[in-house]
């Protein structure tokens, strides 16, 4: 069973997500900001990072950023779960490391294949 | 049998033989004889040896021949025939058996039963049956036959008898043997030896004592019947009984006592009566039984059907209580309903007859509830009412108390009635229980149905007091409530923002400030769920702030929260009922706060994002005319340069002049007066809006140079601007001049000389503008210029004529781009024909950071390519207007651009000159657009927050609903799928609306960038006809036939594939959803000599001629029902026709309504390199 990382701080989106990844029966940690998300990530061997970009604290791509500076963590894929859907927003999120771009609002359904596809690199 | 056979037992056994045997010795002693061979033989003492027996027979052949092999013979006795066999029992004894040969037993015996029999059977009473039954059996041998019928303890209840005279058959009831005597008979292994088969055989002087025998049949003695005749008698019993082996009446009858046992025939024959008198008797038991039953079950499938169709609660009861009323003969019902929310039982039915009964103690009525039993009661006589026996039924509804059923009667109810009752009431209560979860139901569906609408309502409605209004008005018939209140969170207190109730207007704007603690806005702000308080007028210590409060029976709060915030508060108020809300409400009132609060905060983010489209839209309005102004300033003054230099007309000059500035002034009137060189008085040279013309020398004014208004000007050198006449001291009145109110005039000055004055009157006070004088004093110059060109023309001529014509050119040129340069704010640059920059003014120096001297002279080509990526497309154009001069105009065309200098944002309008159809080269103007940009930039970073903070919630309305969908939560009910389904798309349409609004702020901020590449528009626009539109022909089952016509052989255009492609897909959309099923969409390219065009034509509703005006209007969306079923943003075809012109092409629609409409769109074709060059 995989093990994902969510960063999220609206409260609602962070439990749609917990319930949907949780339905679709991964095993999954989640953070209110990006600073929590960073320090979380090198503690439980994480298999994937799910982050939103504005959040309180550090930025979902700064958090990125961070993540993919430290070699513990290098190598988990981050995917960004955004409502920033402008085509410089989208660029930043690939520049700063992201394995992909899903756009708010998301069909669970279309979460879960990304996560699978991602996964199955 | 482990007991053994004794010798006791076996003589036992062969003295009870219903055969008579006779044990003889060999030599032919008598040995034994059993009882039934004393009595077969009749002979008074038992003979001793078998030869008297043999000659009693008259068998001749003697004793001997008996014994000597085993026989069997027919012997003849004095009383009948009988059977004898004889056989040897070993060496030492012989068995003789007698019996009666059945072949005895006569024809006419057994015809005779039969026939009774018969008749039995073919009798239909029940009492004849038996009688027969009675009777027939008498015949049969026996003196009296009396049969009664008994019940369960064996008590008799009716009696058959023959034989008796009709004294002694009433006798027989009264003399009857207790039960308990029978049960021994039957029961007590002490009589066992009396029993034969089903049969007691009680012979006279039996230990079963004879006085209960005489009970059974009266005893001759004791009636008194001739006591001489009397003999004791043999008594013979059947037990009568039914399948079940229970003992239901009983058979007794005698003969006089004979000292013989019965017969095996006769006990068969009397067995045979029984069993039949058993089953007559049976079945008319079970005919009874079933009757009665069958009664029930017709009660019971009555009431059921009457009940099953009944869904109105009150109908049922009703019913219910007349079912059993009718089913018991009860005089009265009442039901009484228990009541949760008040705790009190409440009277919700009666009988017509019940109305002035008194009604049962609640306390009886609950403890039939708690002990789920009915109770039945006798009801003293009180007064006028009449004893009474009372029922109280209690009624559960899907196992919950629901009430009671109170029925009375005199008569007392039996076990029966009370079991029919009970199964009636269950069968009632499970009606009820569909009734109510019907009503359940039905106000569920009816709430989720209104909440569903009023969802919709709310998606629609952005406009925010309109929102506030509908959420209330909707809350009380919703929730059925007396009134609901809108609280609006304004910094730290909170606000009356709407209302529907009593004493709306008066709660409008009233405000609860934060630290009134017991205030139940500020209460339910700090618990952040929805709260109750049911009997409000006792809590004192609850602060209302609501219109009334003394009305208000009951309260329901809802915070209104996002994102953790609470927004407001809505409290709904009941006046009638004191515990009006429950639990229930509380969960469906939290349902539709988060719907309200979602469609408050998405109407506030609306009107934001509204306010500042409006604001855009005005800049964008005002920039433009602005802009207008601007270029028409230039082209005016380019008109007067170019007319003006072209003549040397002096007369024409002027008055051409006045008209054309007069284009821009619009003045009533208007004159140039020039100096008479020679005495200095001024003269009328030109005039516009007089009713004389001038004449060529003028007409004198009468004024001098240093008089009126005219010679202020000359003498101060400045441009006036006279907004009122009436108020300006420098103004003369003259009555030529009397309707004059504003003034606008320039002194014209040449050569640091002024040589007259240009004015512009009005008859309207404050007709004048500051930018209109800029104009004037603009075109003076040219004025000014031309009147000196023509007096030096005059003057040249006259000295040397022929000499001064290059000069005078050369000099027109420069004094008409001077004039030009000195005019214009914004930065000029001009070009030559061969785009060599001939005149640079201060303000494009400093726009673009150059000294004047680097740019003279330098090509625009050069300089162009240093800013702009697009110059090369620049060049191409200015090169199409050079070599197309005489195809141009009369609307000069002109190029914009907009470039990025040192921090600044400059936009560059380039035009050609033209002077006739002669290109003169090019006239560029810059202007520093820094700050508006910056406002751009602002604009586009608070759509992207705005279009976040739309999606964000959005995110959670979809994926909730997606997630329930995807069955997370557990399977759903059709109605929840299908809830959840119109969130859903309801959410989807608010994500199309948010990407439509970024897409047409884009386009219009000029964020949206064009990636053109050669595209072939045929194969693309076949892929998305394909893929797209037969895609939703197919999946919305809309049959609509498309026809194509995509010529392969057209030239590939400079497009951006993925903008075409969101172009097209709109039209197609649009044609799809506004033709009806069974029309047609036709797609088809045709090819141009520089452009594409692609027309979407489909056989639609069609556009009004009104309309048509304003489909590319953002927003509009026609007022017509057909347009407004499909639901729609109203920003597409903005979109599109942003899109096509970016694109450098055309949107053209043409439409008839009723018949269908044509949308039509130009794409550049790909240009050649070759042709560049």
């Amino acid at each position: 069973m995989s093990k994902i990382l969510i960063a999220e701080d609206d409260r609602d989106i962070r439990e749609l997500i917990l319930l949907t990844l949780k339905f679709h029966g991964f095993e999954v940690v989640s953070a209110e900001d990006g600073e929590t998300a960073v320090k979380l990530a090198p503690t439980d061997n994480f298999d994937l990072i799910l982050m939103d970009v504005r959040m309180p604290k550090m930025t979902g791509y700064e958090a990125c950023r961070k993540i993919k500076a430290q070699n513990k963590t290098k190598d988990i894929p981050v995917i960004f779960l955004s409502a920033k859907g402008q085509e410089a927003e989208i660029e930043t999120g690939y520049e700063v490391g992201a394995a992909d771009y899903i756009l708010k609002p998301f069909a669970p359904q279309a979460l879960v294949d990304t996560i699978t596809h991602v996964l199955s690199r | 049998m482990n007991q053994e056979l004794t010798p006791a037992i076996a003589w036992n056994i062969l003295e009870n033989l219903q055969e008579g045997v006779i044990l003889a010795a060999p030599d032919g002693k008598i040995l034994f004889t059993n009882q039934a061979a004393h009595q077969m033989l009749h002979l008074d003492t038992c003979p001793s040896h078998l030869a008297t027996l043999t000659a009693v027979w008259g068998l001749e052949e003697g004793w001997q021949k008996l014994l000597a092999a085993p026989a069997n013979v027919v012997i003849q006795t004095a009383v009948s025939p009988y059977h004898l066999t004889t056989r040897p029992l070993g060496s030492t004894a012989w068995q003789l058996c007698l019996s009666q040969p059945a072949s005895i037993q006569t024809e006419a015996v057994a015809t005779n039963q039969l026939a009774i029999l018969t008749q039995i059977s073919q009798e239909s009473d029940f009492d004849k049956k038996l009688q027969l039954l009675v009777d027939g059996l008498q015949t049969t041998g026996w003196r009296r036959v009396v049969l009664t019928l008994r019940d369960g303890t064996f008590n008799a209840t009716k009696i058959f008898a023959a034989g008796f005279t009709d004294e002694e058959r009433q006798n027989i009831q009264k003399n009857m043997l207790p039960a308990t005597q029978w049960r021994q008979l039957f029961e007590n292994s002490a009589y066992q030896h009396l029993r034969r088969g089903s049969c007691y055989f009680v012979p006279a002087g039996s230990d079963w004592p004879l006085d209960m025998v005489n009970t059974i049949l009266p005893d001759d003695q004791a009636t008194g019947q001739d006591p001489d005749a009397w003999q004791p008698h043999d008594l013979l019993c059947v037990p009568l009984t039914n399948r079940q082996q229970q003992r239901i009446g009983l058979i007794g009858l005698d003969r006089p006592h004979n000292g013989r046992r019965p017969t095996v025939e006769t006990l068969q024959t009397v067995e045979l009566y029984a069993q039949f008198a058993g089953s007559i008797i049976e079945n008319v038991q079970l005919l009874e039984e079933t009757t009665r039953r069958s009664q029930e079950f017709e009660l019971l499938s009555n009431v059921s059907n009457k009940l099953s169709g009944m869904l109105e609660t009150n109908e049922l009861l009703h019913a219910m209580g007349e079912q059993a009323q009718r089913a018991v003969a009860a005089e009265r019902f009442m039901i009484f309903a228990w009541e949760t929310t008040r705790q009190q039982f409440k009277l919700v039915a009666r009988s017509a007859s019940a109305q002035t009964a008194v009604y049962p103690a609640p306390h009886q009525l609950q403890l039939v509830l708690r002990q789920r039993r009915p109770i039945r009661q006798t009801l003293a006589a009180t007064g006028e009412q009449t004893a009474v026996t009372q029922v109280l039924f209690p009624i559960f509804v899907a196992g919950e108390p629901y009430g009671v059923i109170e029925l009375a009667r005199p008569q007392t109810l039996s076990d029966r009635e009370m079991g029919l009752l009970t199964a009636l009431i269950n069968q009632a209560s499970a009606n009820l229980e569909t009734a109510v979860v019907f009503a359940e139901v039905y106000e569920r569906e009816a709430f989720y149905n209104a909440l569903g609408s009023v969802n919709l309502a709310l998606s629609y409605t952005l406009d925010l007091d309109k929102l506030l209004n509908l959420i209330c008005r909707e809350s009380v018939q919703i929730f059925k409530v007396d009134g609901a209140y809108i609280w609006l969170r304004e910094g730290t207190r909170f606000v009356g923002g709407a209302a529907n109730g009593l004493g709306a207007e008066t709660f409008i704007e009233t405000a609860v400030d934060s630290n009134d603690i017991q205030a139940f806005v500020n209460v339910l702000a700090g618990a952040k769920f929805p709260t109750y308080i049911n009997n409000v007028t006792q809590r004192g210590d609850i602060h209302l702030r609501l219109p009334h409060r003394q009305q208000i029976q009951a309260v329901l709060g809802i915070p209104l929260e996002r994102e953790g915030n609470i927004i407001g508060v809505l409290t709904f108020v009941d006046h009638a009922n004191p515990n009006r809300f429950s639990d229930k409400d509380v969960s469906e009132a939290a349902v539709f706060g988060v719907q309200a609060a979602i469609a408050l905060q998405n109407a506030t983010l609306f009107a934001e994002l509204r306010r500042f489209n409006e604001e855009l839209d005005l800049r964008v309005a005002e920039r433009t005319r602005e802009l207008h102004d601007e270029s028409n300033r230039v082209k005016i003054l380019l008109r007067i340069t170019t007319e003006l230099s072209t003549s040397l007309d002096q007369t024409r000059v002027l008055n051409r002049a006045l008209l054309l500035v007069n284009e821009v002034v619009q003045a009533t009137q208007a004159v140039i007066l020039l100096i008479d060189p020679v005495d200095g008085e001024l003269v009328f040279r030109a005039t516009m809006g007089t009713t004389q013309p001038t004449p060529p020398e003028g007409i004198r004014s009468g004024l001098m140079y240093n008089e009126g208004l005219a010679g202020w000007m000359i003498q101060n050198r400045e441009a006036v601007l006279v907004h009122n006449t009436d108020e300006d001291p420098r103004w003369v009145y003259r009555p030529t001049s009397s309707e004059h109110r504003s003034v606008l005039a320039v002194p014209l000055v040449t050569n640091d000389e002024v040589i007259g004055v240009m004015m512009f009157f009005h008859t309207n006070p404050h007709a004048f503008t500051l930018q209109q004088l800029d104009l004037l004093k603009a075109a003076a110059h040219q004025v000014a210029n031309a009147i000196n060109n023509a007096n030096l023309y005059l003057l040249i001529r006259e000295q040397a004529e022929g000499l001064g014509g290059m000069i005078q050119l050369e000099k027109i040129e420069t004094s008409k781009n001077q004039a030009i340069l000195q005019s214009i704010a914004d930065g000029v640059l001009v070009g030559d024909a061969r785009n060599r920059i001939t005149l640079a003014n201060d303000p494009v120096c400093r726009i673009l950071g150059f000294e004047r001297e680097q740019l003279l002279d330098k090509s625009i080509n050069e300089l162009l390519g240093l800013y702009s990526a697009s110059g090369r497309s620049w060049l191409s154009t200015i090169d199409n207007w050079a070599r197309n001069a005489d195809r141009l105009g009369p609307e000069l065309p002109f190029l914009s651009d907009q470039l990025e200098i040192e921090n600044k944002s400059v936009s560059i309008l380039l035009s050609p000159v033209l002077v006739g159809n002669q290109f003169f080269g090019t006239v560029s103007i810059f202007r520093d657009i820094t700050h508006e940009v910056e406002l751009d930039n602002l604009k586009s970073e608070f759509v992207s927050n705005v279009s976040h903070e739309l999606r964000t919630p959005m995110t959670s309305i979809k994926g909730y609903a997606d997630l329930m969908l995807m069955g997370a939560t557990g399977p759903l009910e059709e109605a929840q799928m299908r809830y959840l389904e119109i969130i859903k798309n309801n959410a989807q349409r608010l994500q199309n609306l948010v990407g439509d609004l970024l897409n047409i702020s884009h386009i219009e901020t000029g964020q949206t960038k064009l990636d053109k590449r050669p595209l072939n528009l045929a194969k693309l626009v076949s892929e998305i006809v394909d893929n797209h539109l037969q895609g939703r022909i197919r999946h919305e089952q809309k049959p609509i036939a498309v026809y194509t016509d995509l010529p392969s052989d057209l030239p590939l255009v400079n497009a951006d594939q993925y903008r075409v492609t969101q172009i097209l897909t709109n039209l197609l959309d649009n044609a799809f959803n506004y033709t009806p099923a069974g029309g047609q969409i036709r797609v088809s390219l045709r090819g141009g000599e520089q452009f594409v065009n692609l027309a979407v034509q489909d056989s639609g509703i069609g556009i009004t001629k009104e309309n048509l005006a304003k489909i590319f209007d953002r927003f509009f969306r026609a007022d017509d029902e057909d347009v407004q079923r499909v639901s729609g943003t109203g920003l597409g075809l903005a979109i599109v026709q942003g899109l096509v012109e970016m694109h450098g092409g055309t949107l053209a629609v043409e439409s008839t309504p009723g018949l269908g409409s044509t949308f039509s769109f130009n794409l550049p074709i790909v240009v050649e390199e070759s042709e560049l060059a």
